[in-house]
């Protein structure tokens, strides 16, 4: 049995980015408001379990020349058009050479017919708390390019989450691109712990940046997935990682005692707290020990 | 092997032959029920959604806004359905199976979440999908039992005897108890003080619980029916029963097509030649198809007739997962007592299964449990009580292994407590305990085929170099822990066996027939219920056929299971079929050419010549492959001729027949529980990572003894399958109750394992040939699901020095197991 009526559902398929903003605003202005189609991957699961309640779509395909693949800019920052698949990115050498971290992160996103047609503007504007590539963008400081028929504008990522499943992206807006600025300082660590090797949900997961200097850990960034309401930075920990040098009981318990007080991770059908927040802890450890030069 | 047990260079069996259904199923060419070229109803199912209580009221929300109109639909209720059949005068609503206790349609008081209260039919699908949801169930709540661990309050005892012995606060031992099953040998025999002493004397006690989790099938299709009425022409309008019996067919995905059968006669209140079932091709049934079927396909026949129409259900993979049977859960306490040496002196168990809300096939599930709980050991002094409980979840049902995956997973698991406890190596304990022929098992059925279980199991440890390994990860792990390394290794074996066909006396019972059918090509069809469900029956009853006639593949063809068409041999379920079936097929066989030779339509002439005769042909001691001494072409002559000859004899029939031998007795459990045992030892290397705590199984091999290997390549599938199936039971499948309503009902939340979650699977066959048994053949289905999870969860054990009791061993479970043990080491310390 389908999940939706094919009579019931409203798609339009425009083939210039003008065109499809000034649909989007059309629709906005109308109250109902059109939702995007890019690889598909997560809206198709929504309507399968009936939890999809939009029933008139804006078919991205046909902006492939505008929003398809990817670009490296002079200065070396990475630009993610937002149609950029994941096996488009992972085909390029110099992003495994530039940021490590984010195809790692893509590399384990479902398996490969998923990141033959998955997105990472998708991934960020989905906005799962158990996102692989949103994480990996959010510690390198990604940004995001919003445009709508009358203007445009930039989100840093680290500002994007507003909340459970919400975006800072209004209605009328698409994301055009993803921009990830060059030369990245610090060692890069990504860790995921899914439910089973591929096609898996994270269940926690780590996205860190740590740069070290004369021995000891002098900034940090570091993501948590699955750990909070929405992807986010763990500030306090974050802070309690500066002036680390390696790993002993003593550091070990004040980087719990940080990370408890930025991540209180809940116990859902996937998992549950303890086990998050203790293998969270570990891949800290982990992440500290590996970066260390 | 030894070398009297090769079969001559032209046989079919023996060989992996292809399988004619493969070309269909991998290009998708094949049609499942889903697939297939549909006009009619579509059906749905209003379930529920809470684990107990009484159904007080029906309303129909209004859904206008949503395109629901509800004069478009078709309803069936419990008030649809007479309360007494006027066949045999037991209510038809209830499913004809062990216990007739379970309702196809809620008529007042309900068990579970997901019971079907209503049935709607619509002609589209999408409409249907949300006037389900309009449906408003109302209801009282009763108290519902939700942990099928702690014994019922008065007001949880939905089963059993409460007013007998308990008393209004303390129900009896029998309260909510489906089934119960004591075996016992020696000294348990004797007197509890008897036993009792056995431990008390020893030198060595050692006790531990286990637990296992329900498991689901996720054959590759879910569940699905279509039922037609052959209505008469007076009758296009008017009541739900006709006084004039219609024909009702009924088309579906199955195992067992005179399960279905049995169970629609009886609802539907018809006569045996007014119920036509047909086994649409089906992907997978590992049980999960044996007895719900019957429910989905009474739902079909119930909404046709009422319609008048064909009504097509199909489940989603949701409601699949939410409503349909799964393996039982299990909890088991062992006690071992043993000599200073590792000899087990005495076993006493307590198995308790999760039966969920109904009886269904859980008396015979904890049978099978029951007979393998203590395995191949000879141990003088057995005690092992077994139980089925209610709880008030979906039924839980058959599943490979049917029982025997949960006590083999607490006794196994417990041989390397025990081993630990004695500072033994656990191959050593095993050794000191393997039966021999000539010994008794548990049941005190004594061995008397040939048998070397110790040289078997060599063969698997020498494969996967057990001795080596022990010692290296030893090693391995003593660096890790010096250098600060989060990996951990380890190896784990179990020994085990498994006894294919019914239990007992359960094959004759069945009685199974098979009938072959000479066509006008100068082959045959053969004719059973037995269903393709991707084990590769058809290829091997075609190798089985083909060999006993001598004749080549292509002339021998294998009829689709229809109960118009073929006799009933029986169920396709407990490691039956190529053993037993594939030997009324032989039987079958020679029937026909017996009935050929006596008719005159062969002759003398037409046989073989001496020299062409091959001595050691024989099928088994029960059949003789009669049709392989003649010549070819004149069988094929003959064959021709009697397709041809309505007046002749164009069947062969077989019958099951039992083995010599002593018998089953089913009050002391004690005998024959199986004419033959498959053995096996399976071993795994896992590495565990204490950063995560997750479980890289490195290395798995499974050996075992098995009779015949009729086909090498669909054996070595068969094992795989059935090991990866059990690898992930062990390590990631969940089934999560909450409240009685499962919470993970996708293959998002149920994890099953893919490629990249197995390592590859090692398979080492043994053959010493059953008498009983297609060329000495011995049933395989099931035995793969038995071994794999205690050796896994050993290995685990050894590689972190914690014992891992309860699967699966998720991650989230080693990460407890272990900062529990951590924490009491401190505590010690
Ligand atoms: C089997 C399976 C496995 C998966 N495994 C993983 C995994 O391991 N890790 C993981 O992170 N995810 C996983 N996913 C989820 C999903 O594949 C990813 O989130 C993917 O990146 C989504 O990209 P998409 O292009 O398919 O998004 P879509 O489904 O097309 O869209 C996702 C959301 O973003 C919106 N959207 C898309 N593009 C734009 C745009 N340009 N502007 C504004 N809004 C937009 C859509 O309206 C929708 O709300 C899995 C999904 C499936 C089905």
């Amino acid at each position: 049995m389908s999940a939706i009526a094919h009579s019931a559902v409203a798609v339009t398929r425009p083939t210039a980015l003008s065109a499809a903003l000034a649909q989007l605003a059309d629709a906005h202005v109308r109250g109902a408001p059109l939702r995007a189609l890019a690889g598909c991957t997560d809206v198709l699961v929504e309507a399968n379990h009936g939890g999809l309640k939009h029933r008139s779509f804006i078919d991205l395909s046909g902006l492939k020349s505008e929003l398809g693949g990817h670009s490296w800019l002079p200065d070396g920052t990475l630009r993610i058009g937002a149609l950029c698949t994941y096996s488009a990115l992972l085909a390029d050498p110099r992003a495994h050479e530039a940021f490590p971290m984010l195809t790692q992160a893509a590399g384990l996103v479902g398996a490969t017919q998923i990141q033959a047609r998955g997105t990472f503007a998708g991934n960020v504007e989905n906005a799962s708390p158990a996102a692989d590539a949103a994480p990996a963008l959010l510690a390198l400081d990604a940004v995001v390019h919003l445009q709508s028929a009358s203007s445009a504008r930039t989100v840093p990522l680290s500002q994007y989450y507003t909340g459970y499943r919400a975006t800072a992206r209004r209605p009328d807006e698409l994301i055009v691109a993803l921009e990830v600025p060059p030369a990245p300082a610090g060692e890069q660590f990504f860790r995921k712990v899914g439910t089973r090797a591929f096609q898996a949900i994270t269940k926690v997961g780590i996205s860190a940046r740590l740069r070290w200097h004369e021995g000891a850990i002098v900034d940090a960034r570091v993501v948590a997935t699955s750990m909070a309401a929405t992807i986010c930075r763990a500030t306090h920990l974050e802070n309690a990682l500066r002036g680390v040098r390696g790993v002993d009981g003593a550091t070990s318990q004040a980087l719990r005692r940080a990370q408890d007080a930025d991540l209180r991770p809940i116990d859902d059908v996937r998992s549950q707290g303890d086990y998050r927040a203790e293998v969270f802890h570990r891949m800290v450890l982990q992440a500290v020990r590996e970066t260390r030069a | 092997m030894p070398d009297g047990n090769a079969l001559s260079p032209d046989h079919r069996v023996g060989r992996s032959v292809p399988r004619p259904d493969a070309r269909s199923k991998v290009t998708g060419e094949l049609r499942y029920i889903d697939d297939q070229p549909f006009s009619g109803l579509y059906g749905a199912t209003v379930r529920t959604r809470s684990a107990r209580g009484r159904v007080t009221g029906l309303r129909f929300v209004d859904g206008t806004d949503q395109g629901v109109d509800w004069r478009e639909f078709a309803v069936v209720t419990a008030n649809d359905i007479p309360r007494h059949s006027k066949l045999d005068g037991v209510d038809p609503n209830l499913v004809a199976l062990i216990a007739r206790d379970q309702p196809y349609l809620v008529r007042d008081e309900f068990r579970h979440v997901g019971e079907p209260v209503a049935l709607l039919a619509h002609p589209d699908p999408e409409i249907l999908r949300r006037a389900v949801d309009l449906v408003e169930v109302q209801t009282e709540p009763l108290p519902a039992v939700l942990d099928y661990r702690v014994p019922p309050t008065p007001g949880q005892v939905q089963h059993g005897d409460d007013s007998a012995s308990g008393t209004a606060s303390a129900p009896s031992d029998d309260a909510n108890v489906f089934s119960r099953i004591v075996v016992s040998k020696g000294a348990a025999d004797e007197s509890r003080d008897a036993f009792r002493a056995v431990f008390e004397s020893a030198a060595h006690v050692v006790e531990g619980v286990y637990e296992t989790p329900a498991q689901e099938q996720c054959y590759i299709e879910p569940n699905g029916m279509i039922a037609r009425v052959e209505v008469h022409d007076d009758d296009r309008e008017g009541a739900l029963w006709p006084t004039n019996p219609w024909k009702v067919v009924i088309e579906g995905s199955m195992q067992c097509p005179y399960y279905v059968h049995k169970a629609i006669t009886h609802l539907l209140q018809l006569p045996d030649d007014k119920v036509q079932i047909i086994q649409a091709p089906t992907g997978g049934g590992f049980g999960g198809k044996e007895d719900y079927p019957s429910i989905i396909a009474g739902h079909a026949a119930l909404l046709a007739l009422k319609t008048r129409q064909t009504v097509k259900i199909i489940y989603d993979r949701v409601e699949d997962l939410a409503a349909t049977t799964k393996r039982h859960p299990s909890h088991t306490r062992v006690c071992a007592a043993l000599d200073a040496d590792g000899k087990l002196l005495a076993i006493d168990m307590d198995v308790t299964l999760d039966g969920g809300a109904y009886v269904t096939l859980s008396p015979v599930v904890l049978s099978r449990g029951a007979i393998h709980a203590v395995g191949p050991y000879n141990i003088d002094h057995v005690r092992v009580h077994n139980r089925a409980v209610l709880s008030n979840t979906p039924p839980h049902g058959a599943f490979r292994g049917f029982g025997a995956p949960q006590t083999v997973f607490a006794f196994e698991r417990h041989l390397d407590r025990c081993a630990d406890a004695l500072g033994l190596d656990p191959v050593a304990l095993r050794r000191r305990n393997l039966i021999q022929r000539g010994e008794t098992l548990a049941i005190s059925q004594r061995i008397d085929e040939p048998i070397a279980i110790e040289a078997w199991m060599d063969e698997a440890l020498t494969d996967i170099d057990y001795t080596g390994k022990r010692a290296a990860y030893a090693a391995f792990n003593a660096d890790a822990q010096a250098s600060g390394s989060p990996l951990r290794r380890g190896v784990g074996v179990a020994v085990f066996m498994h006894g294919a066909g019914f239990t007992g006396s359960g094959e004759d019972y069945l009685a199974s027939e098979v009938m072959v059918r000479a066509h006008a090509r100068g082959g045959i069809e053969i004719c059973t219920a037995n269903t393709e469900i991707g084990q590769g029956s058809i290829t091997v009853f075609t190798q089985i056929a083909a060999d006993a006639l001598g004749l080549p593949m292509d002339l021998v063809s294998v009829a689709k299971p229809d109960t118009d068409h073929v006799p009933n041999s029986g169920p396709t379920v407990a490691s039956r079929t190529s053993m037993v079936v594939g030997h009324l097929v032989a039987r079958a066989c020679d029937d026909l050419v017996a009935r050929l030779a006596a008719n005159g339509t062969l002759t003398d002439d037409d046989r073989r010549s001496a020299d062409e005769l091959e001595t050691a042909d024989r099928v088994s001691a029960l059949s003789d492959a009669k049709g392989k001494q003649y010549r070819p072409d004149r069988l094929q002559a003959a064959l021709r001729c009697a397709a041809s000859d309505e007046a002749g004899a164009t069947e062969g029939w077989a019958t099951y027949q039992r083995p010599p031998g002593g018998a089953w007795d089913d009050k002391a459990y004690k005998g024959i529980a199986y004419g033959t045992y498959a053995w096996a030892t399976y071993c795994a290397a896992v590495e565990v990572d204490l950063t995560t705590f997750e479980t890289r199984i490195l290395d798995f091999v499974a050996g075992q003894e098995i009779g015949r290997v009729l086909n090498p390549l669909l054996a070595e599938g068969q094992i795989q399958g059935g090991v990866v199936q059990a690898m992930g039971w062990a390590l990631l499948e969940d089934t999560i109750y909450v409240d009685g309503h499962v919470k993970n009902p996708n293959m998002t939340n149920y994890v099953v394992p893919t490629f990249a979650d197995v390592p590859d699977v090692k398979v080492l066959f043994q053959e010493s040939p059953y008498a009983y048994g297609p060329w000495g053949a011995k049933g395989i289905g099931e035995l793969p699901m038995d071994g794999p999870a205690p050796a896994i969860c050993n290995a685990i054990s050894h590689a972190i020095g914690v014992q891992v009791d309860t699967i699966p061993a998720t991650p989230e479970r080693v990460m407890r197991a272990v900062l529990a043990a951590e924490r009491s080491q401190e505590a010690t310390s």
